[in-house]
This record gives C-alpha cells, structure tokens and sequence, in this order.
C-alpha cells in the first residue's frame, strides 16, 4: 500500500534516466578514452581534458561565450524589466501585447536563423541595402564586428520577449497596495521602483537570469544557420566548438571532454550568479 | 468510537512538531485543539485523519490500529479553513458528490434526500440550486461543512474552519455548531488558535504545547483547572493575569508578598510552603471593582479602557506589569488613575514558579473530581 | 491632522449595463478633527467601497469628498496626504525598520536630525525602539503591521489614516496587545481615523464613533454606548453586541389601556416612557433587550416568581469571558440568550426563571426602534 506512489512515479524515472542519467554517464566514460575510426579506444585518463583545456580554439571560443552572455544579459533583463513595466496592466491592449511578444518565441530557432540569414544577404538581404544607403558597408561573412553586433541583436529580438513574459508576470503579482503605500509615502517613481517593483521581482529575475544564462551558453542553431561560426572563428562559441569537435572532427573522446568542461562551466556560471542575487539587495541597512 | 493516540512523533528537517503527543479523545466529543498559529495543530489533525504519516507512533480508532488503512477506506470528513467546493457545481451537486463518488452505491432517492437532510440541518436548504461563488462566505463554508458531513462520517476534522468569516457569522456559526454537534454521533476534532471558539463550542479541549499535549480535559475543567501556566494564560478572555508572588505566614496571617511589599491575603488557600516564591494566577473576570471587597484591595493604574456594550476591558498598570480586568458594566474612569480592585485569594490560582504547574486552586472555583487520565501531561 | 467629510456619496459599480449593482448609496458622514472613527458592517456592505473612495482610489459616481473643508474628489491618493494601513503589512523589506519608518520623511526632503528625533518618538509610543535596526521580514505581521502604521503617522502633514482590517493578519493572542498601541498612538497624535472592520469588537474598542453600513447604507453613526443602548432598528440591536439583543416577536394587548407586550401566554410591561408612543393597533412588533440585561434566576419551588417567566435552558456557552444561556420561554417557541458570570453553575435542561427590567426594554415596530419623544 505505502509504495504505491512510487510505482507512479516510475515511468517518469524510467524516462528521465534514459534521457538524462545514462547519456551523462556514457559522455564521463567516452571523456576518458580516445576513440579514432577504425581502431579499438583505449583508456587515456584526463589527456583529452588537458588537451581542450589547452587548445586555443577552445580558449577562444570560451573567451567568446562569456563576452557573448554578458553582453546578452545585460541588455536583454534590462530591457526586458523596462518594456514589462511600460507594457498596460489592463484592457484590450494586454492580449496584442503579448501576441507581439509571443510571436518571437513560437519560431524554431533554425528558421530564426535563416529569417536573419535572408535579412543579411548581401544580394536580397534588408540590412545591407539599409546600411549602403547611409554610406556604410555591411558585410556579415567578412566583418567581424558585423557578425557579432548581428548575432547579438538577433537573439536580443528573439529572447527578450520571454524576459518580458516572465517579468510582466512577476509584476503583475506584486499587490497593489504596496504602490498605493508608495504614493502616500511621497516616493518617486525612481524609488518606488527601487524599493517596491525590484524588491518584490527578486525571484522572477533570478529566473530570468538564470533562463537567458543557460540559454546562451547553450546557443547552437541560430549562428550556426546565420554565420556559420565566422567569419573566420569569429562567431564560433562553445556549442558550435563542441559539436564540431565531436561530429566533425570524428574525435568523440575529446568531443565528450568538452561537453563536460560546458556543462561544469555552465552550472558554476549559473551557481554563483544564484548566490550572488539571492543576497543582492536582502534586507539590512538599507539607504540611511 | 472514540480516538487514542500513543507516543506520535513527527519532524520537519530539525524541527521537532510533534514530540511524544498521548491523547485521548472521547467518543462523540466535540474536542478542540488549542495553540498559538504554527505549534503543529494542522499537522497532528492530518496525522490524526490518515492524510500525513507521523514519524513514530500509532493512531487508534475505536481501539483499532489505523496506521496502515488509507484515508479513503476511513470513515472520516475533513473541513479546511480555505471553504474548498468544487466552483462549476451548484450547491446541491458539491453536497451530493461525496456520495456519488463513495464504493457503496447510493440510489438517487437517498442522495436526494440526504441532501435535503443535510441540507436543512445547516440551513442552506434555499441556496440549493445556486452556484458557490454566488452565496455568501458564511453559507460556502457551511456547504464546505456540509459536504463532509453528509457522509455521515464517524469522525470529523476542522482545521480553524471559522477563520475567514465574519465576525457575525463567526458567532452564529460557533453556536450552531455547538447545537449540532451535541446532537451528532460524530466525533469531532477542531483545531483553533482562538481561545473563544474553543470555549464557546467544545465538550473538551487539548492544549498543544511545545510538541506536546499538555493537557486534555473536559472543557469545564480545562478552564476552571488549567494544571499548567501555558494553559491558564491561554484559555481565556481576556488572559489570565499573573504576577510573581512569595508565600508567607506569620502573626498577621498567611500572605502573599509581591515585587514592592504589598501583601495580599491568602485565605484558606493550602499546600503552599512559606518562603518559597510562586506565580499568582487570577482571571480578570474575578477582580471586583470596589474598595471593601473580600480579600486585599490593590490600586492598579489605568492606561486603557475598551469598552463594547455593557461591559469594559481595563488594561492597567500593575507591578511593572499589563493586568486586565473584565468588568460586567461600562467603566468611565481617567486613563492614569488608580483603580481600585478587589482580589478574593478564594478565586486564586498557585502556579510552581519554576515549573508551571499548578499548586493549589481558590475554593470559591468551581471543583472537579482530580480524576487524572493516563494520557495526559 | 484634518476633519474629513463624506457628503451625499453614491457609487455605481458597472452603471447602465445588466450588472449595474449600487455599492453606496447617499452617504454622509463628518470624520472630524482628531476623532477615531470605525466603519462596521458584513462583507458585502459597501464599506470598502466608500474607504477606496475617500482614499482616492476610486471617483465616486456621485458626491464629494471634502477634506478640511477643500474638495479633493478629483485628487489622486498622492496629493490628499490620506494614509493607510493595509489588511496585510506593507513593508519595504529592502529596508530596516528605520530606512522604513524614514522612508516617507526622507522623500519629503526633511532633514536627518529632524526624521532621526521624529523616529524616535514613534518608535517609543509604538514600543518598536528596539527593533529599529531588525530586517522587517524576520519581525512577523504584527510587528511590521506596527511599522506600517508608524509610516503612516510619521509625517506631521498627514490628514487622516485609513485602517482596512488591520488586523487580519494578526495571531489572536496577539490582538490585545497591538490593538491598545495603535489606540494610545491614535490619541497621542490625535489622528483623524477611519477603520474599516467586519468586527465589532474592534470597532467598538477603537472608536469613538461607529457607522454600520448594510447593502450600501449608513445606518446608523453614533457613539458605541448609543449603539448599544439605543439601536435605531432591529438590525443595529442585533448586530452590535456578541451575542445580539434578542429580538422576540409579540402581540399587543390592552391593560387598563395601556398597552402590554404579550409573548404566548407571558405578558411582559414595555417602559412607562414608550408607552405613549405605541399604537395598541400595531402588528409587526417586537420587543428587544439585551442578554446582558435579562435577569436570570435558578427556579426554586419556595420562592415566589411572579416577575420571572419560566423558562428552560437548551444551551450553555462560553463567549468573550461570560457565559450564555440559551433558554426556551415555557409553553413557547420563542429563545431568549442571557448572559451570566463565568462561573456561574447551570446546566443544560435546568428550569429558570427570566425577568426583563422595563427599563431594558427596547421597543420596535416594523423593525425601526419607537422611542420616548
């Protein structure tokens, strides 16, 4: 009788340890061997992990990611915050909003990338066309700096709106009363933004933060589609190096070493930003 | 049919709830469980219905161990303080659906008229046919109420069902359910941080108190003769007033001493050893409001009136102290003038200053039989 | 502080749809200067209807809202200096208690040494002096329900204070001892007051004066010994007190002319004062009087019981410190509650004897209270 919700619960095990669990353990036993076609592996310990650790594709495209999620964060939560806030609390305009706002993340992301792979077409694309009429040359397969800014605004267009959704929803939480206090107590829209709306979307935010954290670390599809990793290595961040390491080059030893360095790299990212947010702004002393 | 429990244990993480809780809880007794918000009374009623498994510990109904029967199999009814009826039906399906949900197969004549039964006995026969978000607060908890009853289960559940109500309703609905209950083979388990609900409606009352049952009496006897301090500050409106007092007798008389000198008579109260300091317990029902009354007269100092109907709260000053009086006529007096009260030692209550437990009781109290169960404290 | 007037207010919710209800309805009132008001009624009364309309967040569909004599119906809540305390705490918890209590002196632009003595003063009267530098959300609600209050009352340019069910949130054990701080700070401060409650003890224990409102009306406003004692119709008489007056339908008759309250076979004397104003011809009466008036005397076969009518009791509870006495008038349907002491022996199915004092008694027809001119 008591272990009857266990039973339940089993299917879901079963699933998630087939999808999860095992390949996890298979990548740690693959991260240990050099497998080359057509020969036996064998046992080479952490050589694959020294290897990567010192390769300088992987420095470079580690150095990429990192710069790739800051800059992602810190554009995407604040804009995200803002436009949540800016978005109406009521009426008809609340539906149109979050369809516009839904719209982004209902397109897979490889056809996020070829919508973008069209934009920036030198021959037919908008954005060339835009550019050369104010003069300036833009060429997303041969500027480096093209590439990022457009990598980096094609995710903002894609991700941000989810940043919204959770904030709105989060803003939509807050009581109103704590505003109506706000008034009485004469307090600034700039204050009572400090001291009622960020306060009280402590958690929603970690949440946020967290998603577009993980999310673009992870981000495969849509550069991959857009530039291809270049030009050059230029736009090449972890996912791309992982995959090409492991499907391309055939090395799946090395291949399964570099998915655990992301996936550690990933969860001390995603840890310390956690601790770091969850004490920001708790309770003592205040502005005295 | 009543419950027994042995030696229940539940822990959160490192949080001790339950400690070790012995209780009995008479066949067909209304029984309240008493203690302030978060002392673990919604966790031992659950443990009680079979919805949560204690950590050690064995729940009996009428004798019999029900630690391995499921809910569903128990004859029990459970009332939350949240009034929990499914929206989409009307008043009439939400009383019916636990019949029509149960294994024993109710034909539609007896659904019908257990609903009209029930019904009519919590007098929400004429909102039958209506939906529950279109009744008032009062009648959704009373079909919240309903629906555990029409079962007619053996045993009945509520955790501080009035919470949520109005004031008005509150007190029609505790003396309702005093009626009700007294004339029900349910036994009854209510759980309340509300001292009034308790006394106003139980046949007997459980204190909870640090994990631990620290007494179960009849109610009667839990308010006249609360064994332990906690208990005695408790149960009552307003509490209990205690002050730290010494006992001594010499040529003038048996006395109590307080902080500052003053002396109170003692009376015939007995098993008290001279020298030794005590809590002195006195309900501010039983202070008089007169300068010759029977015992000492002490001036405490008013700070505050409240005053609702014919009878006034006084909150006053005494000792270093917050006394209450309660007194059976408006009191028009300045805040800051000393009031003079009457304590008769006869209505006294002697608390062992270390321990807590009672000592010795004033004869004008009313008595019962010292009659001390197993299972208590 | 300020005095604060309601006058004529109607309000519509959903007007000229199928919807359309009248939540208030021609209400007038004077709050005045330094005076603790209450607004009682059931849910559903319009009480807080009227409090979201004097606190601004609502425009009243009719009416206006003065304040020291100014019209601010149109005025946002910002710009009538009006504070609230809420059901549940409002508190800053990125802030101290006394970031909290600063907060709106801060945003006035008073200086420090002047927020810094202002703090300390409330804090003393609200008992909070400790806690000063605690983290708000380790204090619990009552506490910060403590603080909240403490920023309403800190700005000396506050006109009035709503309460909203202040105390909703508050452990009952608890409600003693917070309802006397925020009463001793009402009167040190002499604030303009307004608590909204569905409970009558508070209202009745904070305010000088109650208003009990039902289905969008003001009933009555009056002192809560005029309540009591002098209710204006049988809803008032059985709404204020715990338990309500009884109310016990009767018959006229005539004796010697005068007329006679007649319950079944019990014929009871009304006031010699009302007595004039009673039409012997009236159907639809009912005499009142308070359990707390009603005499009670255990029946004892020697004594004569000529003024007391025999009665038997079904019920004994235990509410606010008394005992009450439910007991069925003999060869009657009708119940009468009495109230007496805490210890006072009784039991269930016990004959009694009940004596209504004349002078207790409250006479009503068609349900509005008829008194002496």
């Amino acid at each position: 009788m008591k272990q009857r919700p266990w039973l339940f619960l089993l299917p879901a095990l079963l699933l998630v340890s087939l999808s999860a669990f095992i390949p996890l353990i298979t990548v740690i036993n693959y991260s240990q061997l050099t497998i080359l076609p057509g020969t036996e592996p064998y046992f080479a310990g952490l050589e694959n992990f020294v290897a990567i650790l010192e390769d300088e594709a992987f420095q470079g495209a580690l150095g990429r990611q990192i710069l790739f999620s800051f800059l992602v964060l810190i554009t995407e939560i604040p804009l995200g915050l803002g436009l949540a806030i800016c978005m109406p609390k009521e009426g008809p305009w609340v539906g149109v909003c979050l369809v516009l706002l839904g719209i982004p993340l209902l397109i897979p992301w490889n056809v996020v990338g070829i919508i973008w792979r069209v934009f920036t077409r030198s021959d037919i694309g908008v954005l060339p066309a835009f550019f050369d009429w104010f003069g300036y040359s833009y060429s997303i397969s041969s500027s480096t700096f093209d590439a990022w800014w457009t990598v980096l605004v094609m995710d903002i267009w894609h991700w941000t709106p989810l940043v919204v959704l959770i904030c709105y929803a989060g803003i939509q939480a807050i009581p109103k009363e704590y505003y109506m206090a706000a008034k009485i107590d004469r307090a600034s829209p700039w204050k009572t933004f400090r001291y009622v709306t960020l306060p009280n979307l402590r958690g929603v935010l970690i949440i946020a933060v967290l998603l577009r954290l993980m999310d673009s670390f992870k981000i495969y599809a849509e550069p991959f589609v857009l530039t291809g990793g270049g030009p050059g290595s230029s736009t090449t961040f972890l996912s791309t190096y992982t995959s090409r390491m492991a499907i391309g080059g055939f090395e799946m030893g090395r291949g399964a070493a570099t998915s655990l360095i992301y996936f550690f790299i990933v969860i001390l990212f995603s840890f310390v930003i956690y601790i770091v947010m969850l004490n920001l702004g708790q309770g003592a002393g205040g502005d005295q | 049919m009543g419950i027994r429990v042995e030696n229940l244990h539940k822990s959160f993480g490192t949080e001790k709830v339950l400690d070790g809780i012995n209780l009995e809880i008479p066949d067909r007794s209304f029984f309240s469980v008493v203690a302030p918000t978060g002392a673990g009374k919604t966790t031992l009623l659950r443990i009680l219905a079979g919805i949560e498994p204690a950590d050690a510990g064995t729940v009996y109904y009428d004798g019999q161990d029900m630690t391995d029967v499921a809910v569903q199999t128990r004859s029990v009814g459970m009332v939350y303080q949240k009034f929990i009826n499914y929206p989409s039906l009307t008043v009439r399906e939400n009383l019916a659906s636990p019949l029509q949900v149960s294994d024993q197969n109710h034909s539609q004549e007896e659904i019908e008229r257990r609903v009209q039964e029930t019904a009519e006995m919590l007098q929400i026969d004429h909102i039958l046919d209506n939906l529950p978000e279109e009744v008032s607060g009062g009648e959704a908890q009373r079909t919240a109420i309903s629906r555990a009853l029409i079962k007619e289960p053996d045993y009945l559940f509520m955790d501080e069902p009035l919470a949520n109500l109005d004031y008005k309703l509150r007190e029609g609905l505790r003396s309702d359910f005093e009626r009700l209950f007294s004339e029900q083979d349910t036994t009854v388990v209510y759980a309340t941080p509300q001292a009034g609900d308790a006394l106003a409606m139980s046949t007997h009352i459980g204190f909870l108190h640090d994990g631990n049952i620290i007494q179960a009496a009849p109610r009667d006897e839990m308010y006249f003769r609360p064994r332990h301090l906690p208990v005695a500050e408790f149960l009552g409106e307003p509490p209990m007033n205690v002050l730290p007092a010494t006992f001594n007798e010499d040529n003038t008389g048996r006395y109590f001493e307080l902080d500052d000198g003053t002396h109170l008579e003692a009376g015939s109260l007995s098993a008290l050893s001279p020298g030794t300091e005590y809590l002195l317990g006195f309900r501010p029902q039983d202070m008089t409001l007169t300068e010759n009354g029977a015992g000492t007269t002490i001036h405490p100092e008013l700070s505050f009136v409240e005053t609702v109907g014919s009878t006034s709260t006084l909150h006053m000053h005494f000792q270093g102290k917050e006394i209450y009086a309660l007194n059976e006529d408006p009191v028009h007096r300045k805040t800051g003038s000393a009031i003079p009260f009457a304590l008769d030692p006869e209505k006294f209550y002697v608390y062992d200053s270390e321990s807590g437990d009672l000592v010795a009781a004033g004869e004008q109290i009313p008595s019962f039989s010292q009659q001390h169960s197993p299972f208590d404290g | 502080m300020a005095e604060v007037e309601v006058r004529d207010i109607r309000h519509v919710y959903d007007p000229g749809t199928p919807d359309e209800t009248v939540a208030v309805d021609r209400v007038n009132m004077t709050l005045e200067d330094g005076s603790a008001n209450a607004l009682l009624g059931p849910s559903g009364c319009g009480k807080t209807t009227l409090l979201q309309i004097i606190s601004g967040l609502l425009t009243p569909t009719e009416g206006s809202i003065l304040i020291d004599g100014e019209d601010v119906t149109e005025l946002p809540p910002a710009d009538r200096d009006i504070a609230q305390v809420f059901q549940f705490p409002v508190i800053y918890d990125s802030m101290d208690v006394y970031g909290n209590l600063a907060f709106p002196l801060r945003n006035g632009g008073v200086p420090e040494a002047e927020i810094e003595e202002r703090i300390h003063r409330i804090a003393d009267l609200l008992e909070l002096g400790d806690l000063l530098h605690s983290n708000p959300s380790n204090l619990g609600p009552e506490l910060n329900q403590l603080v909240a209050l403490g920023r309403g009352i800190i700005r000396a340019d506050t006109s009035a204070i709503l309460f909203d069910e202040p105390m909703t949130d508050v452990e009952p054990s608890r409600k003693l001892t917070i309802r006397r701080r925020v009463k001793e700070a009402q009167q040190e401060f002499n604030i303009t007051a307004l608590y909204v409650t569905h409970d009558q003890h508070e209202a009745l224990t904070f305010a000088e004066k109650v208003a009990i409102m039902r289905d969008g009306t003001l009933v009555q406003y009056d002192t809560g010994e005029n309540l009591y004692q002098n209710p204006v119709n049988t809803f008032i008489g059985h709404f204020i007190g715990s338990p309500g007056m009884n109310l016990l339908a009767c018959d006229l008759t005539r004796q010697d002319g005068a007329p006679l309250a007649q319950i079944g076979p019990h014929s009871i004397a009304v006031s010699d004062a009302v007595h004039s104003e009673i039409d012997p011809d009236w159907t639809d009466c009912q005499i009142g009087i308070r359990p707390s008036s009603v005499v009670v005397q255990k029946a004892n076969p020697g004594e004569s019981t000529d003024d007391y009518l025999p009665a038997t009791v079904t019920q004994v509870e235990m509410v606010g410190g008394f005992q009450i006495i439910t007991a069925y008038l003999d060869e009657t349907e009708v119940a009468v509650k009495a109230r007496v002491a805490h210890d006072y022996a009784i039991e269930e199915g016990a004959s009694i004897g009940l004596r209504f004092p004349p002078d207790d008694i409250q006479f009503f027809h068609q349900e509005q209270a008829i008194r002496a001119s």
